[in-house]
């Protein structure tokens, strides 16, 4: 996984507007890198699922728009594991450098091996000529961060790869991601773009230092 | 009721083998369960599913079968219409009811069916062994602290509320399965242990890889689950029983008593969701972990009634027969076991106030970083296990134990011992562990017995007994044996085994003993001899009143080691004590082809010319070494001035030329004020305008903390000169309150605030993440806190922001409110009454100095 990730994306959690790098620091990014993928157990489940049977699930408009008009969807969780959080729990001690620094590392990799497992997923279903969209989660949009709980009990996240959902919706460990993916006949012909459903839309830092969050793909 | 259940436990232990049931949950999916939808509200929608599945499992050969109350919690029932003492007794009366209809059925048939003839389940009846209802206790569905927001005690009352209800229902036995987190585990069991005396199965879920979800491995499982009283230790679900095999053998190497197999038919097919392993391979599997010397067999996810049918007649003609295999004791946390007595230990001991202001003044004001960088600190230095202690006059010592315990295994992994003359710290220290642990320690003291033997035995700890009784300690070895002999006499007497003790072996100062070093070492050879137990000291006692005290601790240790000692309470941040357990381990025999040792010496030789390098990295050995004091001091060639190097962060350089500034007698204070704000000033200045980016901000307060840890050093020795009381300079500076939300977990944005508002001077109290509003209040109201800072990271977690405002508004006028975190606006913050929003940790600087100079 390690040659996927993209150094710039971590940059750009860590605030990144073209600021001179020292070498120490491009090795420190490298170490970071490593630790966190010697600590993570990536574990990930899936689930295709008829759109009808997810009501609890499919709310509001931003993510009827973007699973258009398909049938069929794919529910899916991928985390790192509790490791990652104990080694980003205990860098906060020692050193807020290296856990700012670790953190964002580890966003990217979660990031990354999703995209990864999505890759796999796309080649599976193109085989059986079926097109999948863009990955949307839940807090993206008006999607909201309440249906967690629902959509972790559907993939029995709990016992199949350690995923919980705490109070108020996140999700433990903390590096995990859950996304809907639409299972299509056609190839997606224009994807949701990322910012325009965003709530930070017109208040956002990053957009106006001509970035953004980097949670879609690029 | 109770004895009752256990008799009928123990007659099914006189079977060669003990069958259990196969899933539940996806046999009612089968019959049109919804997903998501849970399988508890089946007890009253569908009664006759749940009946007709426990009978399908008890006609196939089952003896135990699980209730359908898996995920019967009180905090997984609060989400639906369902409550625990609805759903309990009723599942509990269902499985009963399917065990007497089958063993009406049974009995009706028996005499002239043809069809149960070749079906020895008819043998049962014949020797009378009834199938027993275990009440089945899945995990709570909610993470513990750290990992999630739930407490310990919440837990307890959870599972000690399932418990009841269970046994007031008449469950033959409980069983706890699919568990993954340790510490969920030893709550369970202790919630068990504490309310009922039914007979225990715990199984927790592991993956292939040999671990839990939560980190837990086989040995640190079953060394926990054994000694707080397990009747069965052993595996569910995850996966199929081949990838379970490598696991069970480990279990069985490992355990004193029967073990558990109940995996999965195989993973499944996320398309379709269906298991896809077939009867025969699962059953022959099974066969495989029978011979091994798994007692209790079952399946778990996808497995049916056939499975079991199947599982049953295929072991029918198999003996058991398990190898017993005799162990050291062990210690564990939930990740990590340290066998005693096999090889020599290193017990850290610096987490301990003694002779330690940082940690006293942690003590006093509750707030444990301190211990929690220690431990790191010790463990990154070769610690094994970590002594702690907190004894400290005036402070509530049993709260503090609680809160360091916690605070401490958030960070590190080691198994910890757990060091008081009090017997209620020392309960709250091994309760809240989570693992097996030390007490430290019990003597031969008639009153010191009465209290901690009952201690040990009911958290199933290791003890650290030491020779010294009503007469006080004894000067020769052979007296201490006597003294030892009896304490182990009276533990026996009282259940508590021989296997659980470590011997103090009694290190007394050389200065004042001249004999006491001679007999220390006699009394390790003459326990090791005599007594057979593991032997401990206290290393650095020998030294005490002396000089150079390092390298006499060195040859005693060494010493020590020769005689035979296992375990040594040290610093393992001396480099020579970890040198001299290397090189004792190496020329001894203790190091196969001197591996080991090479490794050191090779790691050791890395340190050394990383110390050499001017070095601006910040990983954890940096930390480290500045904690250790081993660095090199680097030559400052070009003529820097602190505030240059602060900019640049520099931390080396930062330092010494603090150190320097201090030597021309410039006044502390001064130093702070003319140069440390001013570059830090300057590098908010650069972060604001985006010349530098958030680590180049933090990287810079590293050097600002690296050259103000000589000043504060100063200022302290300066207030001693003036009598000031450490009090009193800590009152001068302004005190803020920093704190993530109740319900958030993510305090990474906090911390970044913390660490640069340290720079500047201010005392923090960091409350930590998940703090209710109340307790914010209180600490603002306790030191009349002018300024608090508030994170939250999550749009969902906004609300106990808001609602931690509207508690500390009206009661505490006075005290502003500054928020920050990814998902905050300046307007929504204004909306919610925060009198500040911080847009990043440089904005927090600027509020604080608008605060405080309003003050002033």
């Amino acid at each position: 996984m390690k040659n996927r990730i993209n150094k710039k994306a971590i940059l750009n959690y860590l605030g990144y507007q073209n600021q001179d790098l020292s070498d120490e620091f491009l090795a420190e990014m490298d170490e970071a890198i490593d630790t966190v993928l010697a600590a993570a157990k990536p574990n990930k489940i899936w689930k295709s699922m008829l759109r009808s049977e997810l009501d609890l699930v499919l709310i509001g408009e931003d993510i009827n728009a973007h699973l258009g008009n398909a049938e069929q969807v794919i529910l899916m969780a991928a985390t790192l594991g509790h490791e990652v959080d104990f080694i980003l729990r205990r860098s906060q001690r020692l050193d807020m450098k290296q856990a700012v620094i670790l953190d964002a590392s580890a966003s990217v990799v979660i990031e990354t091996y999703l995209d990864q497992e999505e890759d796999f997923l796309r080649q599976e279903f193109l085989q059986q000529g079926k097109y999948l969209s863009t990955r949307f989660s839940p807090g993206y949009g008006d999607l909201p961060l309440s249906i967690q709980d629902i959509f972790l009990k559907i993939l029995d996240t709990n016992r199949k790869i350690g995923v919980t959902v705490l109070n108020n919706g996140l999700m433990s460990p903390m590096k995990s991601i859950t996304c809907i993916m639409a299972i299509l006949d056609e190839p997606v012909s224009k994807a949701t773009d990322p910012c325009s459903i965003c709530r930070l839309k017109g208040d956002c830092v990053l957009r106006r230092r001509g970035g953004y969050c980097g949670r879609f793909r690029q | 009721m109770g004895n009752f259940a256990k008799n009928k436990f123990d007659n099914l232990l006189n079977k060669d083998f003990v069958i259990l049931d196969g899933a539940s949950g996806t046999e009612f999916q089968k019959r049109g369960l919804k997903p998501g939808e849970a399988p508890e509200s089946l007890n009253f929608s569908q009664p006759d599913w749940v009946i007709d599945t426990h009978k399908a499992y008890l006609k196939s050969g089952s003896d135990i079968i699980l209730t359908n109350t898996f995920g019967a919690s009180y905090y997984k029932l609060k989400s639906s219409d369902l409550t625990p003492e609805q759903v309990i007794p009723q599942a509990i009366n269902l499985a009963k009811k399917a065990v007497a209809e089958y063993q009406a059925d049974a009995k009706q048939q028996e005499p002239n069916s043809t069809e149960l003839k070749d079906n020895s389940r008819s043998e049962y009846n014949k020797s009378q062994i009834e199938p027993l209802v275990a009440f089945d206790c899945g995990p709570l569905g909610a993470l513990i602290e750290p990992n999630g927001s739930m407490s310990f005690e919440q837990a307890y009352q959870d599972f000690a509320g399932q418990i009841n209800l269970a046994k007031e229902s008449g469950a033959d036995l409980i069983m706890f399965e699919t568990m993954s987190d340790l510490y969920e585990l030893k709550i369970a069991l202790l919630a068990a242990k504490e309310n009922s005396d039914l007979p225990i199965i715990c199984s927790m879920s592991f993956e292939a890889n040999g671990r839990t979800f939560s980190g837990t491995d086989i040995a640190s499982y079953v060394t926990l689950a054994q000694s707080l009283g397990a009747d069965v230790i052993g595996l569910n679900c995850s996966t199929g029983p081949k990838q379970l095999l490598p696991l069970i053998k480990e279990i069985l190497q490992l355990s004193q008593v029967p073990v558990l197999l109940k995996p999965n038919a195989g993973l499944p097919d996320p398309q379709t969701g269906l298991y896809n392993l077939p009867v025969e391979e699962f059953v022959e599997n099974m066969r495989e972990a029978a011979k091994l010397g798994v007692k209790f067999l079952g399946g778990c996810c996808g497995t049916n009634s056939e499975y079991i049918k199947a599982l049953y007649d295929n072991i029918s003609d198999l003996k058991f027969n398990r190898i017993e295999i005799k162990q050291n004791p062990m210690v564990c946390s939930s990740t990590k076991t340290v066998q005693i007595g096999t090889q020599p230990l290193f017990v850290g001991e610096q987490l301990n106030p003694t002779g330690k202001k940082i940690l006293k003044q942690a003590l006093s004001d509750k707030n444990y970083e301190a211990y929690q960088k220690m431990a790191i600190i010790q463990e990154i230095a070769g610690a094994d296990i970590l002594d702690v202690n907190c004894g400290l006059p005036g402070i509530d010592e049993v709260a503090a134990m609680a809160e360091v315990v916690k605070k401490i295994q958030a960070v590190s992994r080691l198994p910890l011992q757990i060091d008081s003359n009090k017997p209620d710290v020392l309960e709250v220290g091994l309760r809240l562990a989570n693992g097996r642990s030390i007490i430290n320690s019990m003597n031969g003291k008639a009153e010191s017995m009465a209290e901690i033997i009952p201690l040990a035995q009911k958290y199933g700890s290791m003890v650290i007994v030491l020779p010294l009784d009503e007469q006080g300690i004894p000067e020769t070895a052979e007296q201490r044996i006597v003294i030892l002999e009896k304490i182990i006499e009276q533990c026996e007497n009282n259940g508590l085994a021989k296997e659980n003790l470590i011997a103090d072996c009694l290190v007394l100062t050389a200065a004042a003993e001249p004999t006491g070093g001679i007999e220390c070492l006699r009394t390790i050879k003459l326990v090791k001899e005599k007594l057979n137990i593991p032997t401990i000291i206290g290393l650095s006692n020998i030294s005490f009143g002396l000089p150079a005290r390092r390298q006499l601790n060195q040859v005693f240790y060494a010493e020590a080691l020769a005689s035979g000692l296992d375990l040594a309470i040290l610093n393992p941040e001396h480099e020579e004590i970890v040198a001299t357990r290397a090189s004792h381990m190496a020329l001894f025999g203790q190091d196969p082809n001197q591996a080991n040792y090479i490794a050191y010496v090779e790691e050791k030789g890395d340190r050394i010319s990383d110390n050499q390098r001017i070095t601006q990295t910040s990983t954890a050995t940096t930390a480290i070494k500045t904690a250790t004091e081993i660095i090199v001091a680097p030559s400052i060639t070009d003529a820097q001035s602190l505030e240059q190097v602060i900019v640049q962060g520099l931390e080396n350089e930062a330092a010494q030329l603090a150190r320097q500034a201090l030597q021309t007698e410039m006044n502390p204070l001064d130093i702070i004020q003319d140069q440390i704000i001013p570059a830090l000033d300057e590098v908010g200045r650069l972060y604001q305008e985006g010349i530098t980016f958030l680590p180049q901000l933090l990287q810079s307060s590293k050097a600002a903390q690296s050259a103000l840890n000589p000043i504060r050093k100063a200022i302290e020795v300066q207030a001693q000169v003036e009598q000031k009381s450490a009090k009193e300079v800590a009152d001068s500076k302004p005190i803020i309150v920093v704190a993530t939300v109740e319900g958030d977990i993510h305090d990474i944005g906090k911390n970044i605030v913390k660490t640069v508002l340290e720079n500047y001077d201010y005392t923090i109290r960091d409350l930590g993440n998940n703090v209710a509003p109340e307790r914010i209040l209180e600490a603002v109201k306790a030191e009349n806190v002018k300024l608090v800072g508030l994170s939250a990271l999550m749009t969902s977690t906004l609300p106990a922001m808001e609602a931690t405002i509207k508690l500390l508004n009206p009661e505490q006028p006075d005290c502003k409110i500054m928020v920050g975190g990814a998902v905050l606006t300046e307007e929504y913050a204004k909306s919610i009454g925060a009198d500040y929003y911080c847009q990043n940790a440089k904005s927090s600087v600027d509020v604080a100095k608008e605060v405080f100079r309003n003050e002033s």
